[in-house]
């Protein structure tokens, strides 16, 4: 009885809230305006271009930012070309900020949304949600806010809200039982993803549906305004909002996407719009890919055919077309909060306030400037935005294999995925010290065991004629415990070295593996050498080698075989089995198949052993049974 | 088939010699380490001749590393009764197993080793100084001096510098004059009791140089702090009789009852 007083006084309370604003039926499963080219064509027509520059009344580049202050928030409005903040105020900001002509908007606190004025930033309204926010949009002089609420019903409700932005007063608003994602809103239309299949498109006056795409090939997770005109895709790429869109298919529309790198696979085109974390300032800003629409109509795909990647502080610029790496830009020290496009620029906040800006074909740093305080995250309204200030500090030049090296050897284990990344790319880049660079990598003791592996890879790969001989000199370092000398890198090394001479592409000349054997050898025979580093070189050695080095490798099996022979000698042995029985030819497996069936060989390495050679647990107790101290073989003679 | 192939396998074996020698040797090379460790024990009391070859073969094949410890030091007993016929296979043998992992392994080939002579073998002897395991960079420190091999003589003070005992004994032995200033100016970088020890022993030998050098020596250790330095000129006092006048003697009685406050 309770419950049901009070489902009704929240329907009545819903009811008074909406007031007066029109409440229409706009989202539903059937349509009739489906990819309807015509009604798209008609709607898209009505819409009125965006300016080139910033939305603002004030005509300037400018930046909202949420500030961190203790526990509590505030947003500063700076003013990008006169290096200045506009305002500063206290404000509990939830979501992300949209900015109209003459409000910026914003969730603060637990469930309003607030305008405040761009030039003072003083609130002027604030709206009770009847709900939990999705996303905010803003078009000139309207705020467009999708709510989802519960409504007492089983099912729960989303609903797009039509705000007056001066006033905050409720125009219209649309309900859904299906679910909405953040929208977006442009010169008399709002678009609207609905229940990621489909993009409804309203007119802004009174939320009427006027056309609606629905995703044939890929569904629709985020909606764009941009500049110069509207977008919208998913994970796997971008449609421009024009005509052809009304196919709903990839083939017939105009779509750009580029093959991601697979080093990282967070990066998205834009915000997830029915993520509700999304909805705000999130660690999801850190790993974008930033692009601007190629300009001229007709013309499907990315401006200047290249994008920004951005993982935490590092920027990649890259060909869209073939992924090949044109820059990397190395943002010191602390994270990137966030980032936009703006089509001469790419402008970035970082968490400690650094305030800067990319030239998105050269990646050269354009415009730095720091703002006291710690930072959430941010909002750019500067459409067009070219910096004229410059960076306050001369940036060194730096060469893209000298920025990739810093990046993948870059101590914060966070950054795993740009540090694979840039290790991948510092085999392509064209310098002739890549293979040194990843050598580098290979002998610092801090680089993470995944980009050892990753860094392994990329220098085996390397075909060029010296890199081999800077692997051997690599290996070059010695065990010294009278100046604290400690080798690094050996097994990766040695796996890259292995590797390198078991590509039948390289070339890889008699005296070059006779100078990386001697090299191994010292490893091989050194007592510090570790157990896990003494596998991959006894590899490395018979890979190279012949009988000799085989021999080698079969003392050391012979000698590390027995119970607790060592501490690590089952690693070893199990390693030297390996060699010996995968590269070692004919007289390596003999060596394998003698200790496989020798009773002095621990238990554990003669199942190994037996294993290898394919032999199963009758050889085992064959081998265990033998009189003591003597082979199989010895028994039968 | 396969008892042919595996025969086959086995005599193919690159220390097919040693396998061979092995088929007669079986209680070393026993399951049961005990019984290995009591082998190789009666191998260290049998004639060389016969022992000798048993014990290398053995070891080739790979043994319990106790009973290989054991083998180890049958054989150093074998090469300490006679180096000049101690078998080449046995050298070799001790050189592989001086590289081996395992460091009581390790130690017990560089003391079979200590017998043999030759330019290879003080070269791994000095290279040992590097090895991570103390004991044996011990045996290794103590060849040095023994082989008097000088060039070892900076890694031996690196050594001191780290607190090790044997290599000041080295280096007791190995210094002139010249390395004894240097390791006066370690006062301070090395531990004051191992300073002082290995002064005292440089100062108490009887050929050091001229007059001038003894008294700069004997001021240098001296001049380290702690009881030991003490000690070490009390040694250095008392080694010497009051009669016939020695200088070395006065010079160490005025710097005693410096330290002493006399």
């Amino acid at each position: 009885m309770m419950l049901k007083s009070k489902a009704l006084l929240s329907a009545v309370l819903a009811t008074s809230l909406v007031g007066c604003a029109a409440k229409q039926k706009t989202f539903s499963l059937s349509s009739s305006k489906d990819n309807d080219k015509v009604a798209l064509g008609k709607a898209l027509s009505t819409m009125t271009p965006r300016s080139q520059g910033p939305v603002n009344a004030l005509g300037k580049p400018l930046a909202f930012l949420v500030g961190r202050k203790k526990a509590a928030r505030e947003i500063v409005a700076y003013d990008l070309n006169s290096k200045s903040v506009l305002w500063r105020k206290n404000a509990d900001v939830r979501s992300r900020i949209v900015v109209s002509q003459n409000v910026v908007s914003q969730l603060e606190g637990e469930n309003q949304l607030v305008g405040r004025s761009i030039a003072k930033g003083q609130k002027l309204w604030t709206w009770q949600m009847p709900g939990e926010l999705v996303g905010t949009a803003a078009d000139k002089n309207t705020i467009y806010a999708t709510v989802k609420s519960s409504s007492g019903k089983k099912d729960k409700v989303w609903m797009l809200v039509s705000l007056d932005a001066q006033s905050g007063k409720e125009k219209w608003r649309a309900d859904s039982n299906g679910a909405l994602g953040t929208p977006a809103a442009m010169g008399g239309l709002v678009f609207s993803p609905y229940l990621k299949q489909w993009l409804s498109i309203l007119d802004a006056k009174t939320g009427k549906q006027l056309a609606r795409i629905k995703g044939e090939d890929q569904e629709i997770s985020f909606i764009k305004a941009n500049h110069d005109g509207v977008y919208f895709g998913s994970k796997s790429g971008v449609f421009a909002l024009d005509s052809k869109a009304a196919s709903g298919k990839v083939k017939k529309s105009s779509y750009a996407s580029l093959t991601l790198p697979a080093e990282m696979p967070r990066l998205q085109y834009y915000a997830d719009s029915f993520d509700p974390v999304q909805a705000g300032y999130s660690a999801y800003d850190r790993n974008r890919v930033l692009w601007d629409w190629k300009a001229g109509k007709g013309v499907a795909g990315f401006e200047n055919d290249q994008v920004v990647l951005q993982s935490h502080r590092f920027f990649f610029g890259v060909n869209a077309n073939d992924g090949t790496l044109n820059w990397a830009y190395n943002h010191p020290k602390v994270d990137v909060v966030a980032s936009a496009h703006q089509g001469q620029s790419i402008g970035f906040l970082s968490m400690l306030g650094d305030l800067s800006a990319l030239d998105p074909q050269s990646g050269e740093l354009t415009y730095q400037t720091k703002i006291a305080g710690q930072f959430l995250g941010a909002t750019f309204d500067a459409a067009g935005w070219t910096p004229t200030s410059g960076a306050d500090v001369a940036m060194e030049s730096k060469s893209n294999a000298d920025v990739l090296v810093s990046i993948a050897g870059d101590k914060d284990a966070r950054y795993s995925e740009a540090k694979k990344y840039a290790i991948a790319q510092l085999s392509q880049v064209d310098s002739p010290s890549a293979a040194t660079d990843l050598i580098g990598l290979l002998k610092n003791p801090k680089t993470s065991s995944s980009l050892y592996q990753t860094a392994t890879e990329k220098l085996s790969e390397n075909k060029d004629s010296n890199a081999f001989d800077e692997v051997v000199k690599a290996l070059d370092q010695d065990y010294d415990f009278v100046s604290s000398k400690k080798a690094h890198g050996i097994a990766a090394l040695s796996k890259a070295m292995r590797l390198m001479v078991q590509n039948p592409e390289n070339k890889i000349d008699s005296q070059a593996k006779s100078k990386g054997l001697v090299s191994l050898k010292y490893h091989l025979e050194n007592p510090q050498t570790s157990s896990d580093d003494l596998v991959e070189v006894m590899k490395a050695y018979v890979a190279l080698g012949s009988v000799n080095e085989v021999a080698a490798v079969s003392s050391i099996l012979l000698l590390s075989r027995m119970e607790g022979a060592y501490e690590g000698s089952e690693v070893a042995a199990k390693g030297a089995i390996d060699a010996l029985f995968d590269l070692g030819g004919g007289q390596g497996r003999e060596t394998v198949a003698y200790i496989a069936q020798d009773a002095n060989t621990s238990k554990t390495l003669l199942e190994y052993a037996n294993k290898t050679l394919g032999l199963g647990g009758e050889a085992v107790a064959q081998a265990e049974q033998a009189t003591d101290g003597q082979s199989p073989v010895e028994t039968r003679q | 088939m396969i008892h042919n192939i595996r025969q086959k396998l086995f005599l193919a074996l690159s220390v097919s010699a040693f396998a061979v020698s092995a088929i007669a040797a079986p209680s070393l090379r026993s399951k049961n380490p005990e019984e290995g460790l009591e082998a190789a024990k009666g191998l260290a009391k049998a004639k060389a001749s016969k022992a000798v070859p048993t014990l290398v073969s053995g070891l080739a094949l790979g043994l319990h590393k106790d009973v290989t410890v054991a083998a180890l030091d049958a054989l150093a007993v074998h090469g300490a009764e006679n180096t000049k016929k101690f078998p080449k296979k046995a050298v070799k043998t001790l050189l592989e197993y001086a590289r081996h992992r395992n460091d009581l392994v390790r130690v017990a080939a560089y003391k079979g080793l200590v017998p043999v002579k030759g330019k290879d073998v003080d070269k791994l002897f000095f290279n040992a100084l590097k090895d991570k395991n103390q004991n044996v960079r011990q045996v290794a420190a103590r060849q040095m001096a023994a082989r008097k091999f000088t060039q070892a003589t900076p890694a031996l003070l690196q050594l001191l510098k780290k607190g090790d005992v044997e290599a000041g004994k080295a280096l007791s032995t190995l210094a002139d004059v010249k390395t004894a200033k240097e390791i006066i100016d370690l006062n301070g970088h090395a531990p004051d009791d191992l300073l002082a020890s290995t002064l005292g022993d440089i100062a108490m030998r009887k050929k050091l140089g001229s007059e001038e050098d003894t008294n700069a020596i004997l001021s240098g250790l001296a001049k380290v702090p702690g009881p030991e330095t003490i000690k070490q000129l009390q040694r250095v006092v008392d080694s010497i009789p009051e009669k016939p006048f020695s200088q070395k003697r006065k010079e160490a009685e005025i710097l005693l009852k410096q330290r002493l406050g006399q």
